[in-house]
């Protein structure tokens, strides 16, 4: 991890909290937690400033590993859906830090850049208060990594040039595969590729991703999103990977039975088995949270098959020849029973996931719902009376379409905490993150327990950010942006891959007349 | 002292894919530029003021903070104004230094798209940034606006490309159309021209969509071009790639713009399996638009015309936009980040943030210069089609060390906290 730029941090003693640090082991014992110049260290001097943590349980500052927050896709959004300006779904860029920080999140990636619009990208991340953030890039739907995936290219190292190279030119943390070859069909009017040629793709993409050593794989959207019956589509490619890293993202919304909408039911079980079985993947699920959202996705075809569903508005962008970005407004509704298993099946995916390092809590903010909803899905896990009674009042036909009913675990403190913190870190490959230990970055989050875990988790008691107190009790203190996180460099590629794939984004570029940067 | 030199640099000012500019320069000062538009070259090449001034006379640039703080402070209708030629950042800061004192904000050049910004929240839209158009499509409609001319990049003739650019792209052209700078330009010689009468776009575009649509016409309207039109609608039915590039001025100046706007969006949104995909974008004045919109947008959640006097923002056309505050009286202080164009009525007192001061009107109150951004590289700065512009290094040696816009806005939120 590279990070581009420094900011001033802080040094401060942390006292007499109850630690939890699922990384190390630590379940709540009461000790201190020291931080020096941003990092957490084993001690300091008793002169070191003191922030009283009595009664309070401590934490580790929240990851969330896929969000929508910034870039041309939310722009459209807040086009599309003015009368949602300032809601959960579409926050201004300041009320994205403000609530993540005052829930006791430090750090956050947008989950879907396109190429083209990495520096505007930059530049509203830049503005973010508080947290770190970074982004993936969207590709496999442009002709520089098609064309380094025809079956002539020399052995993936032409795509992991691509993919090396386009990370490196936007600045961005990892690639992003949003069902791979269908935009570009689509866009063409042409058919999706078939499932065997997706997995193909996939495939390579992932084996590239993994040669670079990538400090996260792969992220992917898996093709079909959102369709009837997709779950054998998922079975089916999960397996592609073959033994390269990738990481599964919302999993709940590729995870359906039925031939039909009429027929619509959660297979989720079978995913999570599936997932359960692969340990070179990870997953996030998507949850899917009752309430009106703001769907946006670089799955243009998916995003027409909503609009044509649910009859809502639709704004669509074609991005210069490399990528897309669909928004259509939506409304999860408990008394739907689509929305209803739809919801049921983000739950059975977490509470199915044998290893909560394997998988994260997301939303897909704003899809799926907000990320302001965190902390009621995470009492939903831990409380299974309290999702029952949801689950009652929810379409009368659920139980019969979903498996929630008779799934009893209730996640622990612990895996709350690894779901929202820890796992994500480790499947970004943030080593300094989501944990307490020496060397970590000092984001920290202060508790107060309450009788439920929605309350405890609502609102941080303090954050601290690189040991500054970042946000207090819901209002934020220190408002400073947080870093970039970046791409590391990659280990070195043969020369001629390189030149290829230069002369592949030069002849993309004189197709679409964008600017070269000239000095 | 910096010797005389040449960069070759983007220039941002048109908004639209722009050839580089090659600019020669002594010190600080842009003497020359070649290539790029007539547009960028004339605002790459224009006079920049450099001290602060404050009632027509030279002052420091502390005391006409002082100053600007002081009428902020007093001001009971506020209203920030301009923002396009400005980075995104800027347009952030803006919204932030409004909130702050109730004022309101607006993009100048912001109400030509109006419409199309009602449109598309209304109904949606499917639309295309300028290189996928270039890269794709087959057909591209120019509407009473024609950027060829002054832009060739945009649809350049024999292009090779990967993909393959279409090969005999047709272009359909409803005149008159002019360039940025309002010269009329005549179609060229394979162009289908529909010689639609002014004011009656709206009628022409209900025909056209009637015409794709095999849909059967209930009242002739004589005033219409009919057989350019089923020319036109024949040319659409049978590509693949439909671009529609209209002059969003058609629609701000009429009590149909709306119902225009909408009939553009609805082209694109009919598109029926097997027919063409069809995008559409209207095209506004040149100038950061979209970039402002953008930094609005992420800092208020609207792209213009915004009140901040309840507490939170709030998009009002009609009570927040330029027209209102600057020619209706409703403001009593303007925070601008250029001066004020001639067409301008607002007599009132300015404040004005930017690298001249040589306005139409009476001179601002307050004068406080800036560094230029767009020639130093500052900053984000996006097409009309919300594409950034590559960031690039520092383009001008700086002999004059002048603050940024983001500077003098962080004094004066700081000068305005600390007054409050």
């Amino acid at each position: 991890m590279t990070r581009k730029e420094d900011v001033p941090v802080g040094t401060i003693r942390i006292r007499n909290g109850s630690v939890w640090d699922p990384r190390h082991g630590r379940r709540g014992d009461v000790s201190d937690v020291c931080i020096e110049n941003g990092r957490v260290i084993a001690s300091l001097p008793a002169t070191a400033p003191v922030f009283d943590a009595t009664g309070l349980v401590v934490v580790p500052g929240g990851v969330d590993l896929h969000s929508h927050i910034a870039g041309g896709a939310v722009r459209a959004a807040r086009l599309l859906c003015p009368e949602a300006a300032g809601s959960l779904c579409l926050p201004t860029i300041d009320e994205v830090g403000r609530r993540y920080a005052a829930m006791g999140y430090t750090t956050v990636f947008d989950a879907a850049i396109a190429p083209a619009f990495a520096a505007a990208a930059h530049d509203e991340l830049e503005a973010l208060p508080i947290l770190d953030s970074g982004f993936f890039l969207l590709m496999g739907n442009d002709p520089v990594t098609l064309a380094a995936c025809r079956p002539d290219e020399d052995a993936g190292t032409d795509l992991e040039a691509a993919i090396a190279g386009l990370l490196e030119a936007a600045g961005a943390y990892a690639p992003k595969l949003v069902n791979p070859g269908g935009v570009e069909a689509w866009k063409r009017g042409a058919e999706e590729p078939s499932i065997e040629a997706a997995g193909d793709l996939l495939s390579r993409f992932a084996r590239a991703a993994t040669a670079l050593r990538l400090p996260h794989p792969l992220h992917v959207h898996l093709p079909r999103l959102g369709l009837p019956g997709n779950a054998a589509t998922t079975m089916t490619l999960l397996e592609r990977f073959g033994g390269a890293r990738a990481h599964v993202t919302h999993a709940q919304f590729h995870a359906y039975g039925g031939r039909t909408a009429a027929g619509f039911r959660s297979r989720a079980p079978e995913i999570a088995s599936a997932l359960n079985r692969l340990p070179h993947l990870t997953a996030d699920v998507g949850q899917v949270v009752f309430g009106p959202v703001v769907t946006l996705s670089a799955d243009g075809p998916a995003q027409e098959r909503l609009h044509r569903a649910n009859h809502r508005k639709w704004l669509h962008l074609d991005v210069e020849a490399e990528s897309a970005c669909g928004v259509v407004p939506h409304d999860f509704r408990a008394s739907n029973l689509v929305s209803a298993v739809q919801w049921a099946a983000g739950l059975e995916l977490m509470l199915l996931a044998k290893d909560p390092w394997r998988i994260a809590l997301t939303t897909d903010h704003p899809n799926g719902g907000p990320f302001a909803a965190y902390p009621s899905i995470l009492r939903m896990l831990a409380d299974r009376a309290y999702r029952e009674e949801i689950l009652r009042r929810a379409h009368p036909g659920l139980p019969g379409r979903s498996h929630l009913a008779g799934i009893g675990r209730e996640y622990s403190f612990e895996e709350l905490l690894i779901v929202t913190r820890s796992a994500p870190a480790r499947i970004l490959g943030l080593e300094r993150k989501g944990h307490l230990g020496p060397g970590a970055d000092g984001d920290v989050a202060l508790y107060r327990l309450a009788p439920d875990i929605e309350t405890t988790f609502s609102q941080a008691v303090a954050t601290f950010k690189d040991g500054r107190l970042a946000a207090r009790e819901g209002e934020l203190v220190d408002a400073r942006p947080g870093r970039r996180l970046v791409a590391p460099q990659v280990p070195p590629l043969p020369e001629a891959a390189r030149q290829r794939f230069l002369e592949r984004a030069e002849a993309l570029r004189a197709s679409t007349g964008a600017a070269e940067a000239t000095c | 002292m910096t010797p005389p030199g040449a960069l070759l640099v983007s220039l941002p000012f048109c908004g639209l894919p722009c050839p580089p500019a090659r600019l020669t320069f002594e010190r600080d000062r842009v003497t020359g530029a070649e290539g790029a538009c007539s547009f960028c070259r004339q605002e790459a090449t224009a006079p920049r003021a450099t001290q602060a001034r404050i009632a027509g006379k030279d002052a420091s640039i502390d005391a006409a903070l002082d100053r600007a703080s002081e009428l902020l402070s007093q001001s009971r209708r506020p209203f920030v104004y301009g923002l396009a030629a400005s980075p995104v950042g800027t347009a952030r800061l803006a919204a932030r230094l409004a909130a702050r004192i109730d004022a309101a904000v607006d993009v100048e050049g912001g109400d030509l798209l109006e419409p199309e910004l009602g449109a598309i929240a209304a109904t949606g839209q499917v639309t295309s940034t300028f290189g996928e158009m270039r890269a794709s499509a087959d057909l591209v409609v120019l509407w009473r606006i024609d950027p060829r001319a002054t832009h060739p990049d945009l649809f350049p003739r024999g292009m090779k490309a990967d993909p393959p650019a279409p090969a005999a792209r047709r272009f359909v052209v409803v005149p008159p159309v002019s360039d940025h700078s309002g010269v009329s330009i005549a179609p060229e010689a394979h162009d289908l021209v529909v010689p639609i009468p002014r004011g009656r776009d709206l009628q022409a575009l209900q025909r056209l969509r009637g015409l794709l649509h095999r849909a059967p016409t209930r009242t002739r309207d004589a005033s219409l071009p009919v057989k350019e039109l089923q020319a036109a609608a024949e040319a659409v039915a049978s590509a693949r790639r439909v671009a529609i590039l209209w002059g969003g001025g058609i629609a701000a100046d009429t009590p149909e713009g709306s119902a225009i706007a909408a009939g553009f969006a609805l082209l694109t949104l009919d598109a029926r399996p097997g027919g063409p995909r069809i995008a559409a974008k209207a095209l506004g004045p040149a100038g950061n638009v979209a970039g402002a919109m953008a930094g609005l947008l992420a800092a208020t959640g609207f792209p213009r015309a915004i009140g901040f006097a309840a507490g939170r923002p709030r998009h009002d056309p009609d009570r927040f936009g330029a027209a209102r505050l600057l020619d209706g009286g409703g403001a009593d202080l303007v925070l601008a980040f250029e001066p004020l164009g001639p067409d301008r009525t607002f007599a009132g007192p300015t404040i004005l943030i930017g690298s001249r001061h040589a306005g139409h009107g009476p001179e601002a109150e307050v004068f406080l210069p800036v560094a230029p951004a767009a020639l130093l590289g500052d900053g984000v700065w996006l097409r009309a089609d919300g594409v950034p512009l590559p960031r690039r290094p520092a383009a001008l040696p700086s002999a004059v060390a002048l603050p940024s816009e983001a500077d003098i806005l962080a004094v004066l939120l700081d000068r305005l906290r600390a007054a409050a």
